[in-house]
């Protein structure tokens, strides 16, 4: 198995490809044959080292998949960019070519967002990371987008300074890929997401310009198109550059374990911890199953026999901290916590933390397969949602574990299954999607932080009505014209929203019945 | 509390826009100057207000676009919450809408966050008259593009804002203002060794040779901090509210204003001896000149615009801007005067 | 993950084993930020996960594959990627076995890996020829000269005197750092220990099952269990690290109960010294301690010598990035010297930060590894220490 292209030089064929792509966007399941293009290869291997460019068919596989195994799809090109030279020849060469195009950061997202498409290039970010400057009297940091989350708070750590944002896969993941998904993590309760921590960045857009957002400045006379970039999940342009704004390390901080006999009890506490007008720097809560996985992995003493415990982290100064933890304990145990137990020791918090942000992994001791779900609720509505959560389960007759950012209200159910067992897959596929549903009724979101990608584009349709979608689909316009970028990801076709629900009905009103629905 | 739903009147004019090709100019209370309008009609949200949904213990407040400010400010205070980034009130008005739509922040910038940043979801009437709900209720949503903060800084360029929520804190436990005589070289750099140490300053305004600098948070916190300071003295009458809302008396004549802003670590080094007023850290300087001449500024990336009683530069569109406009109101009918 | 075994696969237990190992990937890509590699090349096929996956690809289609056989010789088997995944993949097994595949599937074995094979476990060869080597270096091809750095040391054998612990000699130490085992067979008659040592202990076998060539390691394996016929009760005692990785596996490599009483014989010498008390032999030094990746993620043994060193009397100080791999891994040195040679200078800036006197570590391929390039002193940490004097 070499190459895969034969010598057909079938561009017109191709074009039309594309155009069929970039309309009814292509399905996971739905390969469309591949017909690759001579002339697009041809103009990378001439702009391009020939090392950077993978073409054979077992150099490709292992990028077929990101975080999300259940979605693949092999590439017809990987690209592997060291400079921002290569990335804008890539965007030229498909530009000029039509040919789709994936961004990929360090592949560990988890809405199958990185995967690529078999007639398209992966453009691949990892081996552009190096960290550019450290402006530590100013507590910014300015790096290359495959820098990966946690190497920017160990380069700034001599300095006293961190990045805030934590996200679980902290250790892997790009801060491009980050910035494309606008990541959370378990810090992000009180020091905000990607989006509050990232001051500047600079975008290559697929029309070959260059865009520099933000910058060290507190406001922009100009529209805030950095918001419009965090989150987009790569639709819009690929980031070859990222500021952030670092913190100082704080002086104090302690971590609270509270043990409860009951899940609900302990989301319950969680809202009464919030509704008391305390602002932990985190606040995360495990189930049963995630803490005796978690557990077998790490170690660190979490009680493995409680159904469900909550980690709260305090920091600031010394006298602020102790008074904080005092309240937060006396809430923990009237909530009906039967142990708290406080670490206050750097190293004593970091091993607590560290259990949790293995957890996900870790669950994979639990069962074959996990499912990961995001979904985002009230604060106030986490014990009923779980106790829904917990009946589901039984329905379906496959176990949840659940680990998630309970002080920012996102859920991570994790499903868990076998996927050589096509009933299982197909209910497990059904069970997220009846979850998602129910955080949407609860006033919630389908996700939180792990992005809509190719997962959850049928979910879009029930959280935004077609006006809604079209407007999105406008703004991605506003950049990527042939809608050449992540094609098929995050916003669903209205087509395809008519496909799935017939006429579905968004919040109780048929939505403009007088829109052409193609 | 004032509170009464006119979206349907608004959408009636915007839809009736759309049809006749007409513009129109959206208006809150009129508060911010350098905005008055020309558009052949107007829209205004004053009549849209009221609370739509406030759970204190939720820390999440839903609001429609025409309240004025103050009132919310008001009754979030009476739960002991706020707006953190605390936007500016000019001239005792002002609404919701045009908070958002300006996106300006008060003096708690640096500290607090942006006002964008504390926006959690909108609704809207785009420029095709569709009345459109992005972001929501809940502290993290990434379910499509961040249109809601997008609006937030739009100057009424993409549409209408029908209502907002917001992410609220609770008010700190206890707020003080330490004075001093300092001058601006000086003062930056006491500033500048706030920066890498956890502090709980919250607020800093320098003008006239004086450094007046905000603590605030758990009382034990603020106490060991400013206990700390040498020659300083407390303020309890210094308000904060006035350097947002330009009520202090170094706002109260007809100079033309410009505002200022600079990127951290910089501040406006006053070479020609005009007056200035300085907040956030430095980085932000309201500077009055004698002239509608602009005051030279040095350094990188800086941002002067005209404030007030002075006409700023017109600046270019460019090209994404103006496809993102296009975007949200294909016709052009909404502020067309306004370039952002 | 999922994999669909290749039906010409479907009744190979080794294939299953590596089926069900990569069924408990979850493709996290957690394994990436650890792997030497990955960090190097930044490149997905040179990490863990993308190695998962070609394996993958060799289990669902059984075909030689280029791709994942020159991935996997940039492997430097130092299975960080095993002590970061959370989810319990044994990534050690999984390239074992992909390694043995790869060999068969090929067929044939480079010039270079046939060399190493045949001298580095054959004592008197290797030190025949490394003598020549140092003679005329002139003919000795790049990527092998700056390893004949050190004299050979003089051949000084040791006494056996029976008891139930069993001195492994190793076969490069014994060649090149002999003063090791001197010293430690010198430790433990002061602590009055007696031990023996066997002189028709062959190679562990390492050399071979990292190149694939498993059965001739096993046969290294066979020969070293009859050597040694242990009894219940036996301790036997390995100084170099890496040797010492290897002697655990025999159990699970051989599957018989000889094997298995054998493997659970194995001891890193640290293991077994840490019940007693010793002093510093070079008084209050500031030093480093490298902890091999074979001891760190293949023995799962840490900080256990750091604190025999500790207690000593040392001034030990910290390393960053202290799970990363110096680049020797056996065969590595040779066989990719560029990018070993990357490796170690990124070791060797970590271990050089705090300005340390002496560099210690656990195994001889790190030692001459790190030797050759190093000014300051790079020792085993054996050798830095004495018996305390009983008080
Ligand atoms: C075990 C585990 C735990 C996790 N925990 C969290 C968590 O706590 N919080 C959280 O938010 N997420 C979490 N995630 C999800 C994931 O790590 C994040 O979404 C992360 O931001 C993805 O980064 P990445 O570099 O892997 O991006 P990828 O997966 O490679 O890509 C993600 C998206 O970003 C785009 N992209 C990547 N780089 C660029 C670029 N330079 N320019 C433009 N677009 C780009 C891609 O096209 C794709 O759409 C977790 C994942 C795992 C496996
Ligand atoms: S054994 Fe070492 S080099 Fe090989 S994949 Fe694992 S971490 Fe990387
Ligand atoms: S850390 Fe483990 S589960 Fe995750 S990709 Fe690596 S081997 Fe697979």
């Amino acid at each position: 198995m070499k190459v895969r292209h034969a010598s057909s030089e079938h561009s017109s064929l191709r074009r039309h490809q594309v155009a069929l792509n970039s309309t009814c966007f292509v399905l996971q399941h739905v390969k469309p044959i591949a017909v690759p293009n001579a002339v697009a290869l041809e103009l990378l291997r001439q702009e391009l080292p020939q090392s950077s460019i993978l073409i054979d068919r077992n150099e490709v596989e292992p990028f077929e998949t990101d975080g999300l195994t259940a979605i693949r799809e092999q590439p017809w090109v990987v690209v592997l960019a060291e400079t921002v030279a290569h990335v804008r020849s890539v965007l030229r060469v498909c530009r000029e070519c039509e040919v789709p195009l994936v961004t990929r950061g360090a592949g560990t997202g988890l809405s199958g967002g990185a995967r690529p498409n078999s007639d398209g290039i992966l453009l691949v970010m990892t081996k552009m990371n190096k960290i550019l400057d450290v402006d530590a009297a100013n507590c910014t940091a300015t790096v290359e987008p495959g820098v990966t989350n946690l190497a920017i708070s160990e380069a700034v750590k001599e300095g006293g300074l961190y990045y805030a944002p934590d996200p679980s896969s902290q250790i892997a993941c790009s801060i491009g890929g980050n910035v494309a998904e606008n990541a959370g993590g378990v810090h992000c309760l009180k020091y905000g997401l990607t989006l509050h921590n990232v001051i500047g960045m600079k975008v290559q857009t697929i029309e070959g310009d260059e865009l520099v957002l933000g910058g060290k400045s507190y406001d922009n006379a100009s529209y805030d198109y950095m918001a419009l970039f965090v989150g987009s999940e790569g639709m819009l342009g690929v980031v070859t550059e990222v500021t952030v704004q670092l913190l100082p390390i704080p002086a104090n901080q302690q971590v609270l374990l509270a043990a409860f006999n009951e899940l609900e009890r302990a989301g319950e506490c969680v809202a009464g911890i919030i509704s008391a007008g305390l602002v932990p720097a985190g606040l995360e809560m495990m189930d049963k199953l995630a803490i005796q996985a978690a557990e077998e992995y790490a170690g660190v003493g979490y009680p493995t026999d409680a159904e469900a415990i909550l980690l709260c982290e305090l920091d600031g100064c010394l006298e602020e901290v102790e008074q904080h933890a005092a309240s937060v304990e006396d809430l923990m145990r009237s909530r009906g916590a039967y142990d708290v137990s406080i670490a206050k020791e750097p190293k004593d918090c970091e091993r607590l933390w560290r259990g949790r942000k293995a957890a996900f992994p870790a669950a994979g001791r639990l069962a074959p397969d996990y499912y990961c779900m995001d979904g985002t609720i009230p604060r106030y509505e986490i014990g009923r949602v779980l106790r829904s959560i917990s009946k589901m389960s039984d329905r379906y007759g496959l176990s949840v574990a659940n680990v998630f950012h309970a002080g920012d209200g996102n859920l991570h159910p994790l499903i868990l299954f076998d996927a050589s067992d096509k009933e299982q897959m197909r209910k497990a596929e059904e069970f997220g999607g009846e979850i998602l549903e129910c955080c949407v009724l609860a006033g919630g979101t389908i996700t939180g932080e792990h992005g809509v990608g190719i997962e959850k584009i049928d979910q879009m349709c029930s959280q935004f009505s077609d006006v809604e979608l079209d407007q999105f689909h406008r703004l991605r316009e506003a950049f990527d014209q042939a809608k050449l970028m992540n094609p098929g990801k995050a916003i669903p076709t209205l087509a395809r929203c008519s496909e799935l629900g017939g006429m579905h009905v968004h919040r109780g009103a048929l939505p403009h019945p007088e829109l052409e629905r193609f | 509390m004032s509170s009464g739903d006119d979206s349907e009147q608004i959408v009636a004019a915007v839809e009736e826009a759309y049809r006749e090709d007409r513009c129109i100019a959206i208006m809150g209370h009129g508060s911010k100057p350098n905005t008055t309008a020309t558009g052949d009609a107007f829209v205004c949200t004053a009549d849209h207000s009221g609370i739509l949904e406030y759970r204190p213990s939720e820390l999440v407040v839903s609001v429609r676009a025409g309240t004025p400010l103050k009132e919310l400010n008001d009754e979030l205070a009476r739960n002991g919450q706020m707006i953190a980034p605390d936007p500016p009130i000019f001239n005792q008005r002002g609404t919701v809408g045009g908070a958002v739509a300006s996106g300006l922040s008060g003096p708690g910038r640096p500290w607090y966050g942006s006002l964008r940043d504390c926006v959690l979801g909108v609704e809207v009437i785009n420029g095709l008259a569709q009345r459109l709900n992005f972001g929501g209720r809940v502290i993290k949503n990434v379910a499509g593009f961040d249109v809601s903060r997008l609006y937030t800084g739009s100057w009424g360029t993409f549409g209408v804002i029908l209502s907002a929520s917001f992410k609220l804190l609770p008010m700190p436990e206890v707020s003080f203002t330490v004075e001093e005589e300092c001058s601006d070289i000086d003062a930056f750099q006491k500033l500048a060794d706030h920066r890498r140490e956890r502090t709980t300053l919250t607020g800093t305004c320098h003008f006239q040779g004086r450094l007046f600098r905000r603590f605030a948070g758990a009382e034990s916190a603020v106490r060991s901090e400013t206990d700390a300071l040498e020659n300083c003295e407390l303020n309890d009458t210094f308000s904060w509210a006035d350097v947002r809302d330009h009520e202090l008396s170094f706002f109260q004549d007809d100079m033309p204003l410009w505002r200022a802003t600079f990127d951290r670590g910089e501040f406006f080094e006053n070479v020609d001896d005009l007056s200035s007023l300085s907040e956030w850290y430095g980085s932000l300087a309201w500077i009055k000149t004698p002239t509608e001449t602009p005051p030279s500024v040095r350094g990188t990336n800086i941002q002067v615009s005209a404030f007030r009683n002075a006409v700023a530069t017109k600046r270019s569109v460019t090209k994404y801007a103006s496809r993102l406009r296009k975007a949200f109101d294909p016709k052009g009918i909404f502020n067309p005067h306004i370039v952002v | 993950m999922q994999v669909q075994l290749s039906p010409t696969l479907a009744r190979d237990d080794e294939a299953k084993r590596a089926k069900d190992i990569i069924g408990k990937c979850v493709h996290c890509g957690f394994c990436n930020a650890t792997c030497p590699t990955y960090r190097h090349f930044g490149d997905e096929l040179q990490g863990p996960r993308g190695r998962i996956y070609l394996i993958k690809g060799l289990l669902e289609r059984d075909e030689f594959n280029e791709t994942a056989s020159n991935s996997l010789s940039l492997c430097l088997t130092c299975r960080a990627c095993e002590t970061t995944c959370p989810s319990g993949v044994e990534y050690g097994d999984l390239v074992g076995y992909a390694r043995t595949t790869l060999a068969r599937q090929e067929g044939k074995t480079t010039l270079t890996e046939r060399i190493l094979l045949r001298v580095l476990p054959n004592f008197g060869l290797f030190r025949f020829l490394y003598r020549l080597g140092r003679m005329f270096k002139f003919f000795v091809p790049g990527s092998l000269r700056g390893s004949l750095y050190r004299r050979l040391p003089k051949l000084q054998s040791l006494p056996s005197e029976g008891g139930n612990v069993v001195l492994m000699q190793g076969c490069v130490q014994r060649s090149l750092t002999p003063e090791v085992v001197n010293h430690l067979a010198h430790l433990l008659t002061s602590l009055g220990i007696k031990f023996r040592v066997c002189s028709s202990e062959k190679c562990c076998g390492a050399l071979h099952l990292h190149l694939g060539h498993r059965e001739k390691a096993q046969a290294f394996m066979s020969a070293n269990i009859s050597a040694l016929s242990l009894n219940e009760g036996d301790i036997v005692l390995s100084t170099a690290s890496g040797c010492g990785s290897t002697l655990k596996e025999y159990g699970r490599e051989m599957g018989s109960e000889e094997a298995t009483l054998f493997s659970n014989s194995v001891l890193d010498v640290a293991e077994f010294l840490h019940q007693f008390q010793f002093k510093a032999r070079y008084e209050k030094r500031k030093i480093v301690f490298q902890s091999p990746c074979t001891l760190q993620h293949g023995q799962k043994v840490t900080g256990v010598v750091e604190q025999i060193l500790h207690r000593a009397g040392y001034n030990l100080c910290e390393v960053r990035d202290d799970n990363q791999c110096c680049g020797s891994a056996g065969s590595f040195a040779i066989l990719q010297s560029e990018t070993s040679n990357a490796l170690r200078t990124k070791k060797l800036d970590a271990l050089l930060e705090p300005d340390p006197e002496i560099i210690a570590t656990a195994n001889v391929g790190c030692q001459l590894h790190l030797e050759c390039v190093s000014r300051t002193p790079v020792k085993h940490w054996i050798e830095l220490l004495e018996v305390a004097d009983k008080t």
